[in-house]
């Protein structure tokens, strides 16, 4: 399973990116949500981790975004956060589930891999 | 003249109240009444004895008046004899020279005399006081009219002879009821009367007070009425100048306590320009208050009063000429009467004078405004089309407005100051917790890790000690976060049904698990299902059962009780610890307040704020018994199904 990682804290991510690798995953982290879509356009991933407050845009926006796109709307979705405004509401987006910061990573991937089933 | 024609003559006064003697122009007694004979000072006379033989001392100088009175052609009156102890003559006599050879003598007592003193002084006194007073009989003719009434209605008491009081035409009525019949029944039935009365007295209006009474003879009869007008007008006007006084006063004090409360500084500058135009009589008025930009540039605010905004806009704001040096600069409040004659006035281009499309001004005055430090904030400035229409006063009690005003800007400031501060603290402690979450993240993720690929046993206790910690200090973290919700009214409750039992058994698992010192007693094994945010309620019990166990350290027990009412639950944690004296009790729920202690018990102080504030947003409530050095009891109260009773406003 490919699994797009979004997320501006360089630790938070190669953390993510261990945990995902570790369990057999081909993940690959993204700082920036240009470089993200920039990626989107040679590659569909089967998972997105999205972080919310990234240096150039929302993360919420971002998954009701890729929700509204045909080719995107069925990737499921799990929204990482240390604050819990505005998250609420993109859960009630199809297959999208939040954790929030700092989270278990036993739960972590037990999320990521209840959504993707 | 006969002794018979005397006789027959003077028949009349024989039983008459008064004395009266007839002699010759000898001075022999031709005549005298009973009265006379009464009093004579041996009781007995004759006819032709010398009328000296009616007194009993002093016959010199008796008959030294009587020689004068006797050998006089003229009426002799008033000559007084002051004889003691002779009723008869102690007293004064009038003889009158009825006919060539007859001479009378009338005598008045001692008391005669002083009662027409009386009537004399009283006669004087009515006619002379510069109250008005007038009497007149039931039928309506007038007996008394004084100086005071003359002057009062203009009338002479003597145009007045023989008129009704009905029938003279006045500025002021002096009858209150239609004629005296019905206001003598009326003044009968309130046994008097006094009225006051606004009259206008040609171009001056006057105040009067009218007092009315009955006048009654001997036999208690009603004969008339007297009526005193008294000009109470500077009374009046004194009273009323008291009453606007007072009415100042209280407005007055209304201003301050609204301007107490108001820290909004348009809001004070305007009550302030509002209330001096009104007190000053200005026809407008204006605020003119140094301020500073965002950037730090100085501008001035301005506030009008009884004038359009736009008027004054087009105007720009006051240039530096020499009226306005003096308005901006003074020390002390300025006035004008006319200040179109103002030596200063006019001297300034491009306006020379007022600029085009303002307003007319002729009474000038300016107030500075200055700050309990002295700094000038600014200054009030007030117009009026007329001239001459402002005074020292006016400065006075624009003055002690102004210093008021000056207070309430300042607090203003101070409060922008401790505003600005408070937000930025709010933002920082947001912001810092953000940043926090970050790195917990990595190092809790790795420590997870790390204790995944460790082998070593020892390794293996040092990674759960740290993480523990790390835990602990994410709780922290929470904390610090949902301050910053809270205060900025974001705090939401997301409710489920569960049982409150079990969560209690729960928390004080995760608290044994964090400090295993003290044995926490619960003994309810009922369940009990409440709906509530069960996060939120469980951050409650924590925080209060961990407190417990934190302030008691040299106790070994903690009571958790739990009880159902009607329609609320009841949680009582109770521990035997330091407890909390009465002086810092009201303020434990304070954010960031800490009970000094002796005892070195870590903590930020948000705890306590924290539950009280989601119990609150539950609809219920968070109190707290205790006593020092002997433990506190903390009790909340939240209802059942708190979905009826979520307090939206807390």
């Amino acid at each position: 399973m490919k699994i797009f990682i979004l997320e501006d804290n360089l630790a938070i991510s190669q953390l993510v990116l261990l945990l995902l690798k570790r369990k057999g995953y081909d993940a690959h982290a993204f700082h920036t949500i240009n470089s993200l879509l920039k990626a989107l356009d040679r590659t569909i991933p089967d998972f997105f981790v999205l972080d919310i407050m990234l240096p150039d845009g929302n993360g919420v926006d971002l998954a009701k975004e890729f929700k509204s796109l045909e080719m995107l709307k069925n990737i499921p979705i799990l929204m990482m956060s240390a604050n819990i405004d505005g998250v609420v509401e993109s859960q009630k987006l199809h297959k999208v589930d939040y954790i929030s910061k700092p989270f278990d990573i036993n739960e972590f991937v037990d999320r990521l891999e209840n959504l993707s089933n | 003249m006969q002794l018979d024609l005397v006789k027959k003559k003077f028949e009349l006064y024989d039983l008459a109240p008064f004395y009266i003697c007839v002699t010759n122009s000898a001075g022999q007694i031709l005549y005298a009444n009973k009265a006379v004979e009464m009093n004579s000072h041996n009781g007995a006379f004759y006819i032709y004895d010398c009328i000296q033989a009616l007194f009993q001392k002093s016959y010199l100088l008796i008959n030294e008046r009587l020689r004068e009175v006797l050998n006089s052609q003229k009426t002799i009156s008033e000559v007084v004899l002051l004889l003691e102890q002779d009723p008869l003559l102690s007293s004064i006599f009038n003889a009158k020279q009825v006919e060539e050879e007859c001479i009378v003598f009338f005598f008045k007592s001692q008391q005669e005399v002083e009662q027409s003193t009386v009537q004399l002084f009283l006669n004087s006194l009515v006619n002379e006081t510069p109250e008005v007073v007038i009497c007149y009989t039931i039928t309506g003719e007038i007996v008394v009219w004084n100086f005071g009434a003359e002057e009062l209605f203009g009338i002479k008491k003597n145009s007045l002879i023989g008129q009704k009081i009905t029938e003279i035409p006045l500025n002021i009525s002096i009858l209150e009821e239609k004629d005296v019949v019905s206001e003598v029944l009326k003044l009968q039935q309130g046994k008097g009367k006094v009225i006051e009365k606004e009259v206008k007295i040609g171009e001056k209006i006057q105040y009067v007070k009218i007092t009315a009474k009955l006048i009654y003879n001997e036999a208690n009869e009603i004969i008339g009425v007297s009526k005193c007008f008294s000009d109470i007008t500077p009374y009046v006007t004194d009273s009323q100048l008291l009453q606007k006084h007072i009415e100042n006063l209280q407005y007055l004090n209304d201003i301050w306590e609204s301007l107490s409360q108001n820290l909004d500084v348009q809001n004070i500058l305007q009550i302030v320009t509002d209330v001096t135009t009104k007190f000053s009589g200005a026809s407008y008025g204006a605020f003119f208050y140094n301020s500073l930009t965002e950037d730090g540039e100085a501008m001035k605010l301005f506030t009008l009063s009884g004038a359009k905004r736009e008027d004054f806009m087009k105007l720009g704001m006051p240039r530096n000429t020499d009226i306005f040096k003096k308005t901006f600069n003074s020390k002390q409040g300025f006035i004008a009467n006319d200040i179109t004659q103002h030596h200063d006035f006019g001297k300034n281009p491009p306006h020379n004078g007022l600029p085009k499309g303002h307003l007319p001004v002729k009474s000038y005055m300016s107030i500075p405004v200055f700050s309990m430090a002295g700094e000038n904030m600014g200054s009030l400035l007030f117009g009026h089309p007329e001239p001459g229409k402002f005074s020292q006063e006016h400065i006075t009690m624009m003055q002690s407005i102004a210093s008021q005003a000056a207070i309430a800007l300042e607090n203003s400031k101070l409060l922008k100051n401790v505003r600005t501060l408070s937000d930025k603290k709010d933002l920082f402690i947001t912001v810092v917790g953000h940043e926090l979450r970050s790195p917990l993240t990595t190092i809790k993720g790795f420590i997870q890790v790390l204790r995944e690929v460790n082998q070593d046993n020892e390794l293996c206790i040092y990674i759960e000690k740290v993480l523990e910690q790390v835990d602990k200090l994410n709780l922290l973290v929470d904390d610090l976060l949902d301050i910053g919700q809270i205060e900025a009214g974001k705090i939401s409750l997301e409710k489920s049904e569960f049982c409150l039992s079990d969560l209690v058994k729960d928390t004080i698992e995760t608290v044994l698990y964090a400090q295993n010192t003290h044995e926490i007693v619960f003994d309810n094994r009922e369940a009990m299902l409440i709906t509530a945010d069960k996060r939120r309620v469980q951050q409650v019990l924590y925080n209060l059962i961990y407190n417990a166990v934190k302030y008691s350290p040299d106790a070994d027990k903690v009571l958790v009780q739990i009880k159902s009412e009607k329609s609320e639950v009841i949680v009582k944690i109770i521990d035997y610890g330091i407890g909390i004296s009465e002086k810092h009790i009201h303020n434990i729920f304070d954010r960031f307040y800490r009970v000094p202690s002796k005892k070195n018990i870590s903590g930020i102080g948000i705890g306590l704020f924290l539950c009280s504030k989601i119990i609150k947003k539950h609809g219920g409530t968070l109190s707290v018994n205790s006593v020092l050095d002997e433990g506190s009891e903390f009790i909340f109260k939240i209802p059942k199904n708190t979905f009826r009773h979520e307090n939206f406003y807390s």
